[in-house]
């Protein structure tokens, strides 16, 4: 599956250098217990074999509901947490075999914007010091030196360079997610994670941020992987999206075209459930999908394809066989989906009957007997 | 892309320029420390105690100072003024005997004066080795995980399933007593109280984003724990050194008290009130009893109740800001000290 | 549940053999002359302190004196004493009686002062009987036992006996096969000195767990059901709020033995904690060391018991 996938995505990079490569990435956190030597009896499948390729100067926007693994994938990007098998290369190189001092020049160019700007700062160190951590972690500089720098920094991501003594809970949520992106940026990164970064801010400073980070992406060359759960936002940055569901991709393709033209029932009903404020951006098919039921455990998903719970289009056979990541016939180049049956353009999900289809809960029941 | 930008253009304005009047001076001087020292100082029984505390370390400083002042050397007997001519001692107050003497004729006041020296060199002493090696231990321990974790704990556990008296008893009849071994075994039994409530917090802190982030940076292990973590520990560390020192000065008094700790004739609270209790001269002269327990009770119910308001500046969401709002959620030092550790380990 | 049982019994096991082995360490491992120059007393010659060397088994490796030791543990033997030879067992058997009476008798004392007083305290917070508990846990929080046990014996025995009043006896031990009342009124200091210090602990932790339960949804819940106020403090607080108390019994179990030892010097007792003293002032390690074993291996079992009996109670700790 992985080959195919990487196949389309090379035809799609030829002509760009591509800067990140996530090859058949898999993830599982073992879950622990016993008497007296703990024992491995389950796994969280958190990322099970996700594919894609990064372009430099590219954003692609990883969109997916909360629990999907995406933040996990996020950690794999950036080598916070080994993987499980498969493969990460940074301009060519695997990163998933170095070591930690092998790492470290890596650390410069690949970045991260956490979530949570309250969590990410530490709350008992003075926001100058906090800047200065990259500079004392990779590169010998006087204190003059590193204070300039950090001045400069904080200049730029729009904060008041005199405020370098204060501490974190003296800013604002917006000035604080400054602070984590100025953190990030301060190495001159190639690549930089953005794992929900305005998720916990305000919507006006939502904004702020995003068109702060797109500023720094003209200005410094970056490649984006923008995490956000939210499609709205996600739509505004990037050039390519990928949907994730239980630790798979389901579907990837140019941003318009997964907006107007998407494939897949789970990103259809994604796009549904956007708010939209002005009627003129009502398309025929804005009509709510509404799905049913919660999003199943990643320690024991369901089998064949892991949506087929919960869709309003599954079939029998989508219970049994995984569908692959495979361009559908129609779609422009690089526009790849996971389905079986494919939401053809004009069709509503809303009525999809559902009547034709086995009933899911009993398809639920056998999977997980076949699981067990 | 262009809408959504627009829409929000004025407001970058005054968000990029944080100095903007209004929304910056709501969060000025909002740093940690000074928000709980604001705390405290409304806390009066704290400042009172603050207050006891910081005499007692002069008194302790400046004891041969004091002692000259009122004229008697902690140690000598003043047989003759010191002493009726049936030999009980004198009263307070009387022949310039501030707090009276005891059966051998030597100053109470001066005694408990060079007391307070042996009192918190132990109960600082031994707490400030204490807090090393609890931090040094609960960091690695709950930094590192795994078997490295499994192995600390356990033994932590141990040494906080043993009595230290029991153990001091054992040491004390092998090496015999002496000031350095004391302090060494109460360090040595009372570290793991401070090792198990950082262990606990510091699990808790590593599964932060600022730790996330500085790994994403590149940052040693190291570094991580004392530069980005440690800075995080300083409260916890603050409240239970605070409420250690007494436990500690308790337990000297109480070796020194069976004979296992300081031995006479330096002073101690402990094996003075020991000396007092041998004979049955206290029951006519109760000073030579009473004071040196006074001074003990006084200072361990200071180090409690400072303690106890430390922890409700420092760590606010435990004290009266809490959604009962009682005006002082006062727990003992010891009881939710022990609970809270308890209750972690039980569920870890 | 059984895998926490499991878990615990293997744990106490490994505990006793650490502990067995640091005291042994503490007392017996070093030159074998110099013990046996202790065992042999002071003005003993070479030849009896050879001969004492013997008798102790020190010409043997370190470890065949461990394992020899370990084994005469097992079967409830701790040896001879230096002092007299005679065998440490018959001297324990008549100083754990004295102890555990002490310990028993405060145990119950401080529950039946430190349990009622933490539920008026939470029960009526910020009033003036709140403040009353509070005023009782800090007064004799910070009173080391020892202190309150001399306030004790100088107050209640001295002056009242200078006064004409002997409600309570001299210091001693009196069995209670001799004379129950005897027994209990001989011992009714000891026990308060003891139990006041910790029933202030109590008082503050039951205060504290029987506030946080009350505030629980579910006991709003049974507020509003119609139950009584009365139903709903004791049949659901108090029942929550012991949980976190039966946990703190273990862990005192430890401070109470050793608290007993400075009572019984205090008040004159016979129990375990004089006879460690006095081996001390005899330089008759084997003595201690059976005390400080005899001692330790209480505490560890206890704690097992109170581990186990807390998942019993608590069914949250035996998912982990």
């Amino acid at each position: 599956m992985s080959t195919s996938t990487q196949g389309d995505l090379a035809v799609d990079a030829t002509d760009a250098q591509v800067l990140l490569e996530v090859d058949d990435v898999v993830k599982h956190f073992p879950v622990r217990s016993g008497a007296l030597i703990d024992r491995t009896h389950a796994q969280v499948r958190a990322v099970d074999g996700v594919s894609f390729s990064l372009k430099v100067g590219e954003t692609l926007g990883l969109v997916g509901e909360s629990g999907c693994g995406k933040s996990t994938l996020a950690r794999l990007i950036t080598a916070l947490h080994p993987v499980t098998s498969g493969h990460v290369r940074f301009r060519g190189q695997d990163i998933t075999a170095l070591n930690r001092r092998q790492m470290r020049p890596i650390r410069k160019s690949v970045q991260m914007v956490f979530q949570d700007p309250y969590g990410s700062l530490n709350p008992r160190r003075r926001v100058g010091s906090i800047l200065s951590d990259p500079f004392s972690v990779h590169e010998k500089m006087s204190r003059a030196e590193v204070k300039r720098q950090v001045q400069e920094l904080m200049a730029r991501v729009g904060l008041s360079p005199e405020h370098f003594n204060r501490f974190p809970s003296e800013f604002s949520g917006g000035q604080r997610q400054r602070i984590g992106i100025a953190r990030a940026l301060a190495l001159r990164p190639d690549l930089i994670v953005c794992d929900e970064p305005v998720s916990a801010l305000d919507v006006s400073i939502q904004a702020q941020i995003i068109n702060l980070l797109e500023d720094l992406q003209d200005e410094f060359m970056l490649t984006y992987v923008f995490i956000a759960h939210d499609l709205s936002v996600v739509r505004h940055v990037s050039d390519r999206i990928a949907v994730m569901y239980l630790g798979k991709l389901v579907e990837t393709g140019p941003v318009e075209e997964i907006y107007s033209n998407s494939r897949h029932p789970y990103t259809a009903s994604l796009l549904s459930a956007v708010p939209v404020a002005d009627q003129a951006f009502r398309t025929a098919r804005r009509e709510r999908v509404i799905l049913t039921g919660d999003v199943p455990s990643p320690v024991n998903p369901p089998s064949g394809c892991r949506f087929h719970p919960r869709c309003p289009k599954a079939q029998a056979i989508c219970a049994t066989e995984e569908p692959p990541l495979e361009h559908k016939t129609g779609d422009p180049i690089g526009h790849l989906t996971a389905c079986h049956f494919p939401v053809n353009p004009g069709e509503t999900l809303a009525n999809a009957s559902r009547d034709a289809v086995p009933a899911p809960e009993a398809a639920v029941g056998a999977t997980e007997g076949v699981d067990q | 892309m262009s809408l959504l930008r627009a829409a929000v253009e004025l407001e970058v304005i005054e968000e990029q320029n944080p100095d903007a009047k209004g929304t910056e001076q709501a969060y000025e001087g909002r740093t940690p420390w000074r928000l709980a020292w604001g705390r405290l100082k409304k806390d009066r029984v704290a400042m009172v105690s603050l207050g006891f505390i910081v005499l007692l370390f002069l008194v302790a400083i400046f004891a041969p100072l004091l002692t000259a002042l009122i004229g008697h050397g902690p140690n000598t007997q003043y047989t003759t003024s010191g002493l009726s001519l049936s030999g009980i001692p004198v009263a307070p107050g009387h022949n310039g005997f501030l707090l009276g003497t005891d059966d051998q004729g030597r100053d109470v006041l001066s005694r408990i004066i060079y007391g307070s020296r042996i009192s918190l060199e132990v109960g600082v002493g031994a707490t400030a080795v204490a807090l090393v090696l609890g931090l040094v231990m609960g960091l690695v321990s709950g930094y590192y995980g795994g078997w490295i974790d499994s192995i600390l704990a356990r033994f932590m556990d141990i040494l906080l399933s043993f009595p230290i008296l029991l153990f001091a008893i054992a040491i004390v009849a092998r090496f015999g007593p002496s000031l350095d071994l004391l302090i060494f075994v109460i360090a040595m039994f009372s570290w793991p109280y401070i090792g198990r409530l950082v262990r606990g917090q510091v699990i808790a802190l590593r599964e932060r984003e600022f730790v996330e982030a500085a790994r994403a940076l590149g940052s040693s292990d190291l570094r991580i724990m004392f530069i980005e973590i440690a800075p995080n520990l300083i409260a916890l560390a603050v409240i239970y050194a605070t409420l250690l020192i007494p436990i500690n000065i308790v337990t000297e008094a109480t070796l020194s008290f069976l004979g296992l700790g300081v031995l006479p004739p330096t002073a101690s609270w402990g094996n003075m009130i020991a000396e007092a209790q041998t004979g049955d001269l206290f029951t006519v002269a109760w000073w030579f009893l009473v004071f040196p327990c006074v001074a003990l009770v006084l200072t361990t119910l200071a180090f409690n109740l400072l303690g106890d308001g430390l922890r409700d500046a420092l760590d606010p969401r435990h004290g009266r800001s809490n959604i009962t709002p009682t005006k002082r959620v006062k727990r003992s030092a010891r009881s939710s000290g022990r609970e809270k550790d308890n209750s972690e380990g039980k569920r870890a | 549940m059984i895998s926490l049982i499991i878990r615990r019994l293997f744990y106490l096991v490994i505990v006793l053999v650490i502990i067995t082995f640091l005291t042994y360490v503490v007392f017996f491992a070093g030159n074998p002359n110099d013990l046996a120059a202790r065992f042999a007393g002071r003005d003993a010659g070479t030849a009896e302190i050879r001969d004492a060397a013997i008798r102790l088994g020190l010409n043997h490796g370190f470890w065949y004196q461990y394992w020899h030791y370990l084994d005469g543990l097992l079967h409830g033997n701790f040896g001879l004493d230096f002092q007299n030879a005679v065998p440490i067992n018959s001297e324990l058997a008549r100083a754990i009686p004295v102890t555990a009476s002490l310990v028993l008798g405060a145990v119950v004392l401080w529950l039946l002062i430190g349990i009622p007083i933490g539920i008026m305290s939470a029960t009526h917070p910020r009033t003036l009987r709140d403040r009353g508990g509070t005023v009782f846990a800090l007064t004799f929080l910070s009173m080391p036992p020892f202190v309150l046990g001399l306030m004790f014996l100088l107050v209640f025995y001295f002056y009242l006996t200078q006064a004409g009043i002997t409600w309570f006896p001299a210091a001693g031990y009196v069995a209670p096969s001799q004379s129950i009342g005897q027994w209990a009124d001989h011992l009714i200091l000891p026990w308060l000195s003891l139990a006041l210090v910790q029933a202030a602990v109590y008082t503050r932790l039951i205060r504290g767990s029987l506030l946080d339960v009350l505030g629980e949804d579910y006991i709003r819940t049974a507020r509003a059901k119609g139950l009584s106020r009365r139903t709903v403090v004791f049949k659901h607080g108090v029942r929550a709020a012991l949980t976190p108390v039966i946990t703190q019994l273990g862990i005192d179990v430890g401070t109470l033995l050793a608290g007993a030892f400075v009572i019984e010097r205090v008040f004159g007792l016979t129990g375990l904690g004089q006879l460690a003293l006095n081996a001390i002032g005899n330089d008759d390690l084997p003595v201690v060391a059976a005390v400080v074993v005899l001692a330790a291996v209480f505490i560890v079992v206890m704690n097992t018991i109170v581990d186990i009996l807390y998942a019993v109670l608590d069914p949250r700790v035996r998912l982990t």
